[in-house]
């Protein structure tokens, strides 16, 4: 049988999601990590209740949104906090995706490459993967023995 | 009766020749060690739905094909029919993968039968220290039948592994490649 797994829409590892984040296109010193979880902004700059430890400032992302987070959860993981705004709007920043992906199945896909690549790597693996991705698209990688 | 499966996949190219729409079963008692789909072992779980409408799922979207896999796609051999009746309406190639050996699918008319209505199948239990690098298998034990001349047997047996992160549903699919290489 070939492979069927279920990528988690929340993640599991802070590196991996912050490489993923890198993957999309953000500059390293566009994604805030915090120790503690710090509030995040509206796209007014107002102070809102949500708070997370991995944030993209606002004005990263597109026209009037607000800032994108990444809340630590009891349990390790690793919870987007987006804006409704923001999911209609921050695919448009990503006009290499197939029209109507979601930014959600966005950054999962990211995620899971980030991560099998990454894990591979650490195995001593030889990865293959596309130089350009279009995000929607099956993503084609090849894994192998060095 | 009902088909219980895991998820369509759409415009694969890792799970056969061409672009293919991919059936994920339910449900397996062969339970291979090193399978990478222990989530597929259950014979509870994912949907369970009606096989015409599997079968209307599957013809959904334009494909060169389908592949039937799992799980173990012939536990559920009765819904399994229907579905490969649908399919076969349509002048596409079928790639079903199953765990029973090309001998116990010959001695069952029913398994028999939808092999009869299946192009190409791939037979046998997946063996972990066989793991193969290329050919449309898991394992080298593997058997690529062709039941019809659709699919040419060079053509699978040199078929390349690799893997396809799709993104919905957000699925990693494919065969990852050989010897120890199982998806990290």
């Amino acid at each position: 049988m070939s492979a069927y797994l279920e990528c988690k829409t929340n993640f599991d590892d802070q590196e991996t999601l912050v490489a993923a984040l890198q993957t999309l296109g953000w500059a390293p010193g566009q994604i805030q990590v915090h120790s503690t979880a710090q509030n995040l902004h509206g796209y007014t700059g107002s102070e809102r209740k949500q708070t997370a430890e991995v944030i993209i400032d606002r004005k990263h992302l597109v026209g009037a949104s607000n800032d994108l987070g990444f809340k630590r959860q009891s349990d390790g993981s690793w919870k987007m906090i987006i804006s409704e705004f923001d999911v209609r709007r921050l695919p448009s920043k990503f006009p290499n995706a197939v029209p109507g992906t979601s930014f959600q199945s966005i950054i999962t896909q990211a995620y899971a490459m980030t991560k099998m690549e990454a894990n591979a790597k650490g195995r001593r693996l030889r990865v293959k993967k596309p130089e350009t991705v279009r995000w929607g698209e099956p993503i084609k990688m090849t894994i192998g023995v060095l | 009766m009902n088909l219980r499966y895991r998820g369509i996949l759409y415009g694969s190219q890792a799970n056969g020749p061409g672009s293919r729409t991919v059936l994920f079963t339910q449900g397996c008692w062969f339970r291979c060690p090193g399978c990478q789909n222990s989530e597929l072992w259950p014979l509870t779980g994912g949907t369970l739905a009606l096989p015409e409408t599997v079968g209307s799922l599957l013809l959904e979207q334009s494909c060169d094909g389908w592949t039937i896999t799992g799980g173990e796609p012939l536990i559920q051999v009765e819904p399994l029919l229907t579905i490969l009746e649908i399919l076969r309406s349509e002048d596409r190639g079928v790639i079903l993968f199953t765990g029973y050996t090309k001998e116990e699918l010959g001695a069952s008319l029913e398994l028999a039968k939808a092999v009869s209505l299946c192009d190409a199948v791939v037979a046998g239990r997946f063996q972990q220290r066989e793991a193969c690098h290329v050919g449309l298998r898991g394992s080298s034990n593997q058997e690529i039948l062709c039941i019809t001349d659709r699919y040419e047997p060079e053509v699978l047996e040199s078929f390349p592994h690799f893997i396809e992160i799709h993104a919905n549903p957000p699925v990693i699919t494919g065969f990852p490649g050989g010897d120890d290489v199982s998806i990290p």
